[in-house]
């Protein structure tokens, strides 16, 4: 206990040497302290906002919407811009047969080639045919022929489309991690390709192909509180 | 010190699980882990434990997720926190956040892919299969051991359709001399090879492969016969154990380490295909061997952590002892009873992961699945498999320490 004796007495001394400063240092105190809380208190809460689809975020270098957003927009303007595929009497139909996922991460492939197909769509120079909902066609057809609908009112058999092309791809990743070695951040390098291609149905020719790449390195602090 | 004390300590609700797996029950052991909560320093072993709990009870979809929880905890683990590690440093290394060692995080990808292929996603299985070759490149002395993971990661990339893939770890496989590659792994790679159009290397593997086997093999490829891979998780690993290594009467260090001795028997494995027995070949990984392995890799680690905590506690009583002989008496005691070995472990984990080929023909088949380990004897029946031509059906099984071989996926 003795240790703390000088202190206190050096407290009460500077006290007693300047009166006029005790309640000064208390009066700017207080502000401080309500600073200090207002800013942790407003660093520690959730928060949420809205971000407007088309500007482009990324939190780290994995593949995120915007990465889709820049794939789609890229490879259908390329195949917009083809005169050959174009070429063909009336509008070409295509089916789609997915974006095989070659990358480390889960990703929902059917979410690029759902969004190809709406802008091609959109475009009205390309119809599709709904591959996913063959099986419920077929259901459907089967029902109405099943005598539970009049005969004026059932699909006609033997019209549905046949497809021209066939739209698929491939999105494959090369990710590559820095070393470990005495660093204080952690860096990753990732680079993505995603190839888009259209095959002719009739001579199995490959009519058109494109490609996107997306390169992007990431750093995180190794030391944290 | 109430904190400080169960910082020594496995949470009791992640030992009921474990119990209850270990007595045959997983549905029991998933509801236990399933509102459980633990300290944030123990939450990865919840998640490991959840997955493959999930996984043994045929339930992939809770078993993914559990384990893509366990990835992203594990991602902001990498971060190393100082103030976990000036708390590790006068406590004891159970006051840090479990890391898992190397081997539990290439099984974490293992078990995801066999969830995968359970679910009939190949995809996904090949991503699985991706990112556990980025986990053995990063530790490639220590995880060389697990011939069935890297196995199964050549025949996920088979399954997606990218057989080039699968070619360059069939090689990496074949080329493991040390210990010589087993004839299910070499099988496998002659299969790749024959399929991808490479003879001379087909041929070179060939030469290599047991008579029967190769014949075997052959009739597979002439007849284009489908295969049943059955992936038998058996036992469970031993968990960790504590060590002391005395500096001074009042001075310790403890450690992990896991015992010697126990070294997970292989399961012999006898199967019957719709009443008729068949011959299989089977690839086996003792996952103590690769868990003893992992745990020595971090041995100068924790090491240096140790010397670093001996140190540390002996200024701290030393300079309190200076103060107050008594109370410095006292830290001592309290920093000796403190030292502890971080014994926490993956202990679900089974203790042998073998990977059988049943070479079959197309169509449904009845399958009759005997295990034998150094416990007892497990049987299984499996009805209907299906199996498509030049096609693998994956089925995984864990036949319980205690109760009936568990039927625990089979794809569609």
């Amino acid at each position: 206990m003795p240790a703390s004796l000088p202190v206190r007495d050096a407290t009460s001394r500077r006290s007693l040497r300047h009166p006029a400063r005790r309640p000064t240092r208390h009066r700017a105190a207080a502000p401080v302290a309500f600073l200090a809380a207002f800013l942790v208190l407003g660093g520690c809460a959730a928060t949420t906002r809205t971000i407007d689809p088309e500007s482009e975020v990324h939190y780290d270098a994995s593949y995120d919407f915007s990465d889709k957003k820049e794939i789609v927009e890229a490879l259908t303007s390329s195949l917009l811009a083809t005169p050959r595929v174009q070429q063909v009497s009336g509008k070409p139909v295509i089916v789609t047969y997915g974006v095989a996922n070659q990358t480390s991460e889960h990703i929902d492939t059917g979410g690029i080639t759902d969004a190809i197909r709406l802008e091609l769509i959109q475009s009205g120079q390309y119809r599709f045919l709904n591959r996913r909902q063959r099986d419920n066609v077929l259901d459907e057809t089967d029902y109405q022929y099943a005598g539970f609908v009049p005969p004026e009112q059932r699909v006609a058999e033997g019209r549905q489309l046949g497809a021209d092309y066939i739209l698929s791809g491939t999105l494959r990743s090369i990710e590559k991690r820095q070393p470990r070695q005495w660093r204080l951040n952690k860096r990753k390098l990732v680079y993505y390709s995603m190839t888009l291609e259209l095959t002719d149905l009739q001579t199995g020719e490959l009519s058109w192909a494109d490609d996107v790449e997306i390169a992007r390195e990431s750093s995180q602090p190794i030391i944290g509180w | 010190m109430a904190s400080f004390a169960s910082a020594c300590a496995t949470p009791g609700v992640i030992d009921r699980a474990r119990g209850q797996l270990r007595g045959g029950d997983a549905n029991a052991a998933l509801e236990t882990l399933a509102d459980a909560d633990v300290p944030s320093r123990d939450r990865l072993l919840l998640l490991l434990d959840r997955g493959l709990v999930a996984h043994a009870a045929g339930r992939h979809r809770d078993s993914i997720a559990a384990f893509a929880e366990a990835d992203d905890l594990i991602e902001r683990l990498d971060i190393v926190s100082l103030r976990e590690q000036g708390v590790a440093l006068v406590v004891n290394d159970r006051a840090r956040s479990y890391r898992g060692e190397s081997g539990e995080r290439l099984w974490i990808r293992t078990f995801q892919m066999l969830n995968y292929l359970s679910l009939g996603e190949p995809e996904g299985a090949a991503v699985e299969a991706r990112r556990a070759l980025v986990v053995l490149d990063e530790h490639p002395e220590t995880l060389a051991a697990d011939a069935v993971t890297r196995l199964l990661v050549a025949m996920c990339f088979e399954a997606a359709g990218q057989p080039e893939s699968a070619a360059v770890e069939y090689r990496k496989l074949a080329a493991a001399t040390s210990t010589g590659a087993p004839p299910g792994v070499l099988r496998a790679a002659w299969l790749n090879a024959r399929r991808t159009a490479r003879p001379d290397e087909a041929d070179a593997l060939a030469k290599r492969l047991p008579e029967t086997v190769l014949a075997e093999a052959r009739r597979e490829l002439e007849a284009r016969d489908g295969e049943l891979v059955l992936v038998l998780a058996a036992g469970f690993v031993p968990p960790k154990r504590a060590g002391d290594l005395f500096v001074s009467a009042d001075l310790r260090i403890a450690f992990p380490y896991y015992p010697v001795g126990f070294d997970g028997r292989v399961p012999a494995l006898a199967v019957r295909v719709d009443g008729e027995p068949r011959t299989s070949s089977v690839v086996t990984t003792r996952l103590i061997d690769v868990a003893r392995a992992a745990l020595e890799e971090r041995g100068a680690r924790i090491a240096a952590r140790q010397t670093a905590r001996v140190v540390a506690k002996y200024n701290i009583a030393h300079s309190v002892s200076r103060q107050d002989e008594l109370a410095g008496e006292l830290v001592r005691l309290l920093l000796f009873v403190l030292e502890q070995a971080d014994t926490r472990g993956w202990e679900t984990l089974p203790a042998t992961l073998s990977l059988a080929q049943v070479p079959l023909p197309e169509g449904e088949h009845d399958v009759d699945v005997t295990v034998s380990t150094g416990t007892g004897t497990w049987r299984a029946r499996l009805d209907d498999v299906a199996v498509r031509a030049g096609r693998r059906t994956f089925v995984s099984l864990r036949p319980d320490v205690a109760g009936e071989l568990r039927y625990a996926a089979r794809p569609d």
